[in-house]
């Protein structure tokens, strides 16, 4: 309770934080006030009524609700008038309009990073496995079977899996502070998140890696051992 | 030990068909030291690649000490490759990033056996070719002679009965080449089963037998003191 500038006003409960005019931007002080106590000629009610949002809950179509609505306030407020009339899912759509844009962008860089990443790797892994044809050749010959020379190459890929995994994943940690503006509903710093991301681009990596790992074990040894 | 029967091998290249074995009907007993010559082109790698099991095209029939090969599937035929046979190459094969003792031990690292038994068995054969010394150097640090002594030794670790040699001495000075067929001699007296290829004269004389091909035929068997095995196709 206090009296003031805008006249004695009484506060009869404390809200959560809501979010405002943007998803991205933190919540700022905010006061609600009940237009029907609001009298006239006093400063609160100028305010009030310079700028009025109303919600309208209703079971008919938002078309003829709208119809109804001028109506009515013209009936009340001749000189009043209706701008940027929307349903509440437009509004809702339109706060985080942008961000869903940019998410969308970043969903297709990012996908786009993992397939130039997945090709840098298969193509790594087929030179390194046209450079050690002779090797696997021997290894063959000597009685390696071809699971072992699988396991070989995709060692290879995987080593480098690992490591281009831990330090993506701890710069990724230390950048999520800076990309924290842009995050809503997940923490920076989400255990699930940064665990699904892992396990999605070491996916992607195996599969990459394994169509040079099978060729690598059907290699022919007479071919490989001739080529010396 | 060995007996082919009728085997033929040929490379479809376009539409023609060159052929490297031709009826090739061959019996190699237990023990026996056996020397495969002839011309460049004559067949003699390609009939060591059908011994070694390395190549599955051809047709015939293949026996090795009573066991259809013919019959097997390619994971079978290299099972009883990993057993029973060892192969010496001319230019060594040794892997350049693995040590000598390394080397050796490859090929018993595809048979499941616990790390101290194959320990066991690289340490005795590096004794048994005196290159204990050299069981930490890498194949680059070693002269070809101790290079192929390192691929005999790598060939033989895991005691297969049938060894078989493919030009093995080719890159080797005279003699070098006299201590590893020194070498394959004392193999075979203890009781490996020698089949070599090669051009030299003096080392077919470390054998018992002798093998000619020609344009893939068989066309000559005798025994090292040149008295006929069997007759010639």
């Amino acid at each position: 309770m206090g009296k003031g500038r805008f006249g004695e006003i009484r506060i009869i409960g404390v809200i959560g934080d809501t979010k405002q005019t943007s998803l991205a931007q933190a919540t700022k002080p905010e006061i609600y006030f009940c237009l029907a106590q609001t009298e006239p000629g006093t400063p609160v009610y100028g305010i009030v009524t310079a700028f009025t949002q109303v919600a309208i809950r209703a079971a008919v179509p938002a078309d003829s609700l709208r119809v109804q609505f001028d109506k009515a306030l013209h009936e009340v407020a001749p000189e009043a008038t209706t701008t940027k009339v929307m349903t509440i899912g437009q509004a809702v759509e339109d706060s985080y309009g942008s961000q869903t844009l940019m998410a969308r962008l970043l969903e297709s860089f990012a996908g786009l990073a993992l397939l130039i990443a997945c090709v840098g790797l298969y193509g790594l892994l087929s030179f390194t496995v046209a450079q050690r044809t002779r090797e696997i050749g021997v290894r063959i010959a000597l009685g390696a079977p071809q699971g072992n020379i699988i396991h070989l190459i995709l060692r290879r890929a995987l080593t480098l899996v690992a490591i281009g995994l831990a330090l993506g994943c701890s710069l990724a940690w230390f950048a999520t502070k800076l990309a924290g503006s842009y995050i809503f509903g997940v923490k920076p710093h989400d255990g699930f998140t940064f665990t699904a991301v892992a396990l999605l681009l070491a996916a992607a990596s195996v599969l990459a890696a394994w169509l040079p790992a099978r060729r690598a074990a059907q290699v022919d040894p007479i071919l490989a051992l001739r080529s010396e | 030990m060995i007996e082919l029967k009728n085997v033929e091998r040929s490379y479809k290249t376009g539409h023609t068909e060159t052929w490297v074995l031709r009826r090739v009907d061959l019996t190699i007993r237990e023990g026996e030291f056996v020397t495969v010559m002839g011309p460049s082109g004559a067949g003699k790698s390609s009939l060591l690649n059908v011994l070694a099991l390395l190549d599955d095209g051809w047709q015939g029939e293949y026996w090795f000490a009573g066991t259809p090969v013919h019959s097997l599937n390619r994971k079978q035929r290299a099972d009883l490759a990993r057993q029973r046979i060892g192969m010496v190459f001319q230019s060594y094969h040794l892997l350049d990033d693995l040590t000598v003792a390394e080397n050796i031990d490859l090929p018993l690292s595809y048979k499941n056996l616990p790390a101290k038994q194959r320990a066991g068995m690289v340490a005795d054969i590096l004794d048994r070719f005196q290159i204990v010394a050299k069981k930490e150097l890498f194949p680059n640090q070693l002269s070809g002679g101790q290079q192929q002594l390192v691929g005999i030794a790598r060939a033989v670790v895991h005691a297969p009965s049938l060894l078989l040699a493919d030009e093995p001495t080719g890159n080797l000075h005279s003699t070098q080449a006299r201590e590893i067929m020194e070498l394959f001699r004392e193999l075979n007296r203890q009781g490996t089963t020698i089949v070599q290829v090669t051009h030299s004269e003096e080392n077919a004389r470390y054998g018992t037998r002798i093998l000619e091909l020609h344009d893939g035929w068989l066309t000559r068997d005798v025994a090292v003191d040149s008295s006929v095995i069997t007759g010639a196709q």
